[in-house]
């Protein structure tokens, strides 16, 4: 099988370069026949690294120990689970399980039908098509995952950190959003080549781009349960270069989502547009860059191989190719209007864009400063989250002031008194909150005013969502569901959008608790039969014993009795958990007790052989609501990307006339 | 005002918050601060500044009090050279064993002749995304 994959991952290249041939040749010929081929040649790129891909997990699966990937990150007592996410568990894999993704996107994009008649159908497949060559180039002869060596009886295993389920998805979650955005890219290229520079690429690769965002957020969210719950340091956060190298094109992607919309209804921001996805693209690579060529430090471990230095040579590559492209087309790319007032929905999406993307140089600069330090002078630098803290949440919190009154803004011009008379509702209630927080004894002036624009927020979204489906159910006398589910279906990118900035203000609201309201106790000893008090809760320690964990594993865990008010409330087991192939380096095992208002959090340190524990226990308020918004985020995005009739329509967001009046008035 | 005054004006108003809040936001060494590898390390130089140290974790040299959250070790530079005492007051990272690489914040004090570090991170050196740990504030 390891040569069936070799094999394969050679024809990969080969069907490339003739993809790529082909479109090349029907660019100045438009021939369909070396069109066909080029599209024929992607179905081809896709079997070949299904194949390819299909041998590793094969080799995998079936313990084949003369693959020294499989050598390297398998083992005979993995569970199949686990040995299936072996496939990106090293650098190799993950090079192919990319190619093999990016090929099944480059195939459907080629031969789907949202380019069919369209002169960019020659020029968009061959920017996808660039990059499956630099991809299979690197698991064709850089790295690849196919070399044999002499059989060993056993593998070294998986290491034991990534043996958890949210790690287990977070990077293919991660993979499909970096991958996801090179689409929109793609499309952009196409249109700057082709010179076809109307809002086309923008509707075309409208969805492509949500469900990248979307897959991006989910593999943030994922890499943020998996730190809590497995690292146990008591957050899911720590700005570490690699977690920030996720965040960058997430946060760009968030500004080009928005910004889009501004060029579909008004053809405005076109330059804007072009860069912003020409830099969220970049950005991916240099995500995929920091992660494999260890060139910052990240506390995330990674070879420096031949990997980073191909890696950067594609990045200034797609880098000087992509602003190239820009270049030569800005003066066709000028809008012929501009921002009319500061009252009105483009001036806003403007400053929310300017506010995202100052958010993420910030993340930048503190991601690359130590690089700039060492060769300005001579002296690293490390750069801490106390600096990520204070350089982003400016930013943020006027992100969330702009989150609460976007509902309320018309296109083109509005005016102050009326946004103001729509917005004091929520801006009331937002109010209301800090001062009953306030009257309950929370004392932290910046955290109060922050809960209490995140509820600003939620208020003015909770309200909207509300009032259009009890408007919609009076005017058309429909039930009640029938009116909310028709409200939201036929408006979806509108609702859909809500949704999400809901489940923004939910995270913001566990960010908000957890940082300024976190209790920690670190390496409180106990004896059997004590207790301690955190919080509310007193945890008493009942038991200290042993369990074997699936094929591979063990774990040394305590019985924590957690009581509140005299009652108990939960048991929480935290662990160590040992591996068989890797015993020096145990498993963290979180013992959680998660509620609505608060998480106890607390981490097994060591233990002695008289019995005694060693704990870390943490309360971190809100932590529930940071994946509650998560899954709301998540559904949101769904409804805004999901296809059929009214999936196409424009989102109006008009002060006079809301969605659903439009739709009233279209179906009365 | 014109358009391309108002985009000039607006564009220095934008840029200009941006490096404030940076700055700002980079004032203190916890934010931003220098990092040495231990075989370049010079302690005298800094003593009691709060300054990032990164070296190989020595085998003999743990001591792990889980009495007292103490942990103990020597650091070395990736090139060899005197090694470096580091107490650290806090959980001992789950892969802390020979050949990790380990990066301390702290700061070091001549008197005891260690290196205080409040935060640890560990890495493993030879894998792909395999290890991660982080401890501290």
């Amino acid at each position: 099988m390891p040569v069936l994959g070799q094999i394969a991952l050679y024809f990969c290249v080969g069907l490339i370069v003739i993809a790529l041939i082909a479109y090349g040749v029907t660019m100045r010929s438009t021939d369909p026949r070396t069109l066909a081929t080029g599209r024929r040649a992607t179905i081809g790129i896709f079997a070949m690294f299904s194949v390819a891909v299909a041998s590793l997990w094969w080799s995998i699966l079936t313990d084949d120990f003369s693959v020294v990937y499989v050598q390297e990150y398998s083992a005979r007592d993995l569970s199949a689970f686990y040995k299936v996410t072996d496939l990106w568990a090293g650098n190799p894999g993950s090079l192919l399980f990319w190619g093999w993704v990016l090929s099944g996107y480059t195939m459907v994009v080629a031969n789907g039908h949202a380019l069919r008649g369209r002169r960019m159908a020659v020029f968009v497949p061959p920017f996808l098509l660039l990059n499956l060559l630099f991809f299979s180039s690197m698991t064709a002869f850089v790295v690849p995952p196919f070399v044999t060596a002499p059989p060993t009886p056993d593998g070294a295993g998986l290491n034991p950190l990534l043996q958890d389920p949210f790690m287990a998805i977070h990077p293919v979650a991660l993979y499909l959003g970096y991958i996801g955005m090179a689409v929109p890219f793609a499309f952009a290229a196409g249109a700057l080549a082709s010179g076809e520079l109307d809002d086309f690429w923008i509707r075309a690769s409208r969805r492509w781009a949500l469900i990248g965002w979307m897959f991006l957020s989910c593999g943030l969210l994922l890499g943020a349960a998996w730190a809590y719950h497995v690292l146990g340091w008591g957050g899911y956060w720590g700005w570490d270069p690699v977690e920030n190298a996720a965040l960058l094109p997430w946060l760009t992607g968030t500004a080009f989502l928005h910004s889009v919309m501004i060029q579909e209804r008004k053809e405005m921001l076109k330059v804007w547009n072009v860069l912003l996805i020409i830099v969220t693209y970049l950005l991916t690579l240099f995500g995929d860059y920091t992660v494999r060529s260890g060139v910052i430090n990240s506390v995330h471990a990674f070879a420096r191989s031949a990997v980073g230095t191909n890696f950067l040579i594609f990045l200034v590559t797609m880098t000087v190719l992509g602003f190239g492209l820009f270049f030569w087309r800005l003066p066709r790319l000028r809008s012929k209007s501009g921002v009319e007032r500061y009252a009105s929905k483009e001036a806003s999406f403007l400053a929310n864009n300017i506010l995202f993307v100052a958010i993420a140089f910030a993340v930048f600069w503190g991601t690359i400063y130590p690089l700039v330090s060492k060769a300005l002078t001579g002296i690293s630098a490390t750069v801490g989250p106390p600096f990520y803290n204070r350089a982003t949440a400016p930013f943020f919190a006027a992100l969330l002031l702009l989150l609460g009154v976007c509902p309320f803004i018309a296109w083109q011009k509005s005016s102050w008194a009326r946004i103001g008379r729509r917005v004091w509702p929520s801006a009331a209630i937002g109010f209301g909150v800090t001062l009953v927080l306030w009257a309950l004894g929370l004392q932290k002036p910046l955290a109060l005013a922050a809960f209490g624009v995140a509820a600003y927020v939620l208020a003015t979204h909770l309200i909207e969502l509300v009032r259009g489906g009890i408007a919609r159910r009076h005017r058309l006398r429909e039930p009640v569901l029938t009116a909310f589910g028709r409200l939201y279906i036929r408006n979806r990118r509108t609702y859909g959008g809500y949704w999400v900035h809901v489940g923004v203000a939910l995270i913001a609201v566990g960010v908000i608790g957890s940082m300024a309201y976190a209790q920690k106790m670190e390496g409180v000893s106990l004896q059997l039969g004590q207790s301690v008090q955190i919080g509310p809760y007193t945890v008493r320690y009942t038991d200290l014993s042993d369990r074997t964990v699936g094929q591979n594993a063990y774990e040394v865990y305590a019985h924590l009795d957690v009581q509140r008010d005299g009652h108990s409330v939960a048991v929480v087991e935290p662990s160590k958990r040992f591996f068989h192939n890797n015993p020096l380096q145990p498993q963290t095992q979180v013992g959680l007790h998660s509620t609505l208002s608060q998480d106890l959090y607390v981490v097994l340190n060591s233990w002695a052989p008289d019995g005694s524990i060693n704990l870390n226990l943490f309360i971190n308020p809100l932590v529930m609501w940071i994946w509650i918004g998560g899954f709301v985020l998540v559904a949101g995005t769904l409804l805004a990307a999901w296809p059929g009739g009214y999936a196409e329509a424009i989102p109006h967001y008009h002060e006079e006339t809301l969605p659903w009046q439009h739709e009233a008035v279209s179906s009365w | 005002m014109g358009r391309n005054v108002r985009i000039a004006v607006s564009t220095v108003v934008v840029v200009g918050a941006i490096a404030a809040v940076l700055l700002l936001a980079g004032g203190s060494p916890k934010a931003v601060g220098k990092s040495f590898d231990v075989g370049t390390y010079n302690p005298a130089a800094y003593a009691h500044q709060y300054v990032a140290i990164e070296g190989n974790l020595m085998a003999n040299g743990v001591q792990w009090d889980p009495k007292h959250s103490e942990l103990r070790f020597q650091l070395v530079g990736n090139n060899g050279g005197s090694p470096m005492t580091v107490v650290y007051h806090g959980s001992k990272p789950d892969n802390f064993y020979q050949g990790v690489i380990v990066d301390a914040k702290g700061s070091y004090d001549p008197q005891q002749n260690v290196f205080e570090a409040d935060t640890l991170q560990t890495k493993c050196p030879s894998k792909y995304q395999v290890d991660t740990h982080t401890m501290g504030n």
